[in-house]
């Protein structure tokens, strides 16, 4: 890409017409580097990459656990509210925000909730397990194209790994 | 040191196995010219180390689905005015410094550096580049130091030919007032 004679010529040409001051201004480079500076930076990116693979691979899994997590609260809200719709006989004057997590749970197996639909709930499960192996398959490949996307978007993954973590 | 062409160190970088060694090859003959570029728009070595490198990682990740026209090195140099760019707004916005007030800021940075050895004129060439407007100054420094066509800069820039030519026409008049100056 860089200069043959001819294209320095018209370069220079263009630049004494426009400019003759500053055409006659010797180009030289001011500026320098630290000694050994080109020698040591091909070992310095290399290092830098083997990171940011490293980087890149940790947000994937942090991301597929996020989603994976999300997933599996929704699926507990879900199941919940599955129970209480089918086990409304408790006591209408009952304060639930009154009560701890155990005498909900007693009160729920006096009023049998757990024995008739034991068999229901299994299903469910079974259900939700399934749902949720096929939901992280998806999510981590739709993460890995998130990620793609990101970096070559310029958005600073480490940014958003600490985004991620905090 | 060999130098190989860029057809065969792409060839080589699409062999997994000869990838790492390959992507070696082409940091070592692209990046005195990539650095110099980034150099010239940030100006500080720091800055211009880690911008390098970052783009150099950019390079890495978009290598594999490289198939540009233009070319690898317009490609990586396009990766590097764009990285150079994104550092510069980035540092702007971190240290919320006024957008006339940054190149100010490099000026001075540029008169204690220990690594600028220009003279006088030098200085004040770089100072009158520092005060371009940054599209300007990315334009000025590829034509006048990096002595590429209209064509290529069209090519990495995504500008007209037109709009080029007027664009370093404005830059280089303002650096000739610049230094006739005082």
């Amino acid at each position: 890409m860089n200069t043959n004679k001819e294209n320095s010529d018209e370069i220079r040409k263009e630049l004494e017409g426009i400019a003759p001051r500053l055409s006659k201004i010797e180009k030289v480079n001011p500026f320098e580097v630290p000694d050994g500076y080109f020698d040591n930076l091909p070992r310095l990116v290399s290092d830098r990459i083997n990171e940011a693979s490293t980087a890149h691979r940790a947000a994937v899994r942090t991301l597929t656990f996020r989603w994976t997590a999300v997933a599996a609260s929704i699926t507990l809200i879900a199941a919940f509210a599955y129970i209480f719709n089918n086990t409304a006989h408790l006591d209408d004057n009952m304060d639930l925000a009154q009560l701890d997590i155990e005498e909900i749970a007693d009160a729920l197996v006096d009023e049998g909730a757990f024995t008739v639909e034991e068999e229901d709930l299994i299903e469910l499960l079974i259900m939700v397990e399934e749902g949720k192996q096929s939901a992280t398959e998806e999510k981590e490949s739709d993460t890995n194209e998130i990620i793609e996307y990101l970096i070559d978007s310029d958005i600073d993954l480490t940014t958003i790994i600490d985004e991620l973590e905090s | 040191m060999e130098e190989y062409s860029d057809k065969a160190l792409l060839q080589q970088f699409e062999v997994e196995a000869t990838r790492p060694h390959a992507f070696n090859l082409i940091v070592k003959k692209y990046q005195e010219r990539l650095y110099w570029h980034i150099r010239r728009m940030v100006v500080d070595h720091d800055d211009a180390n880690d911008v390098l490198q970052n783009a150099w990682i950019k390079v890495w990740n978009g290598l594999a689905k490289f198939r540009s026209e233009a070319g690898l090195y317009t490609w990586m140099y396009r990766i590097a005015t764009n990285e150079s760019l994104t550092f510069l707004n980035k540092k702007k916005k971190k240290f919320l410094i006024p957008l006339a007030d940054i190149e100010n800021q490099l000026s001075q940075s540029m008169e204690g550096d220990v690594y600028f050895s220009g003279d006088a004129i030098q200085l004040k060439l770089q100072k009158a580049i520092l005060s371009l407007p940054e599209k300007q100054r990315t334009v000025f420094n590829m034509r006048y130091n990096d002595e590429m066509k209209y064509k290529e800069m069209s090519e990495v820039l995504g500008t007209s030919v037109g709009a080029l030519k007027a664009s370093y026409h404005h830059a280089v008049k303002k650096i000739e007032n610049f230094i006739s100056g005082d």
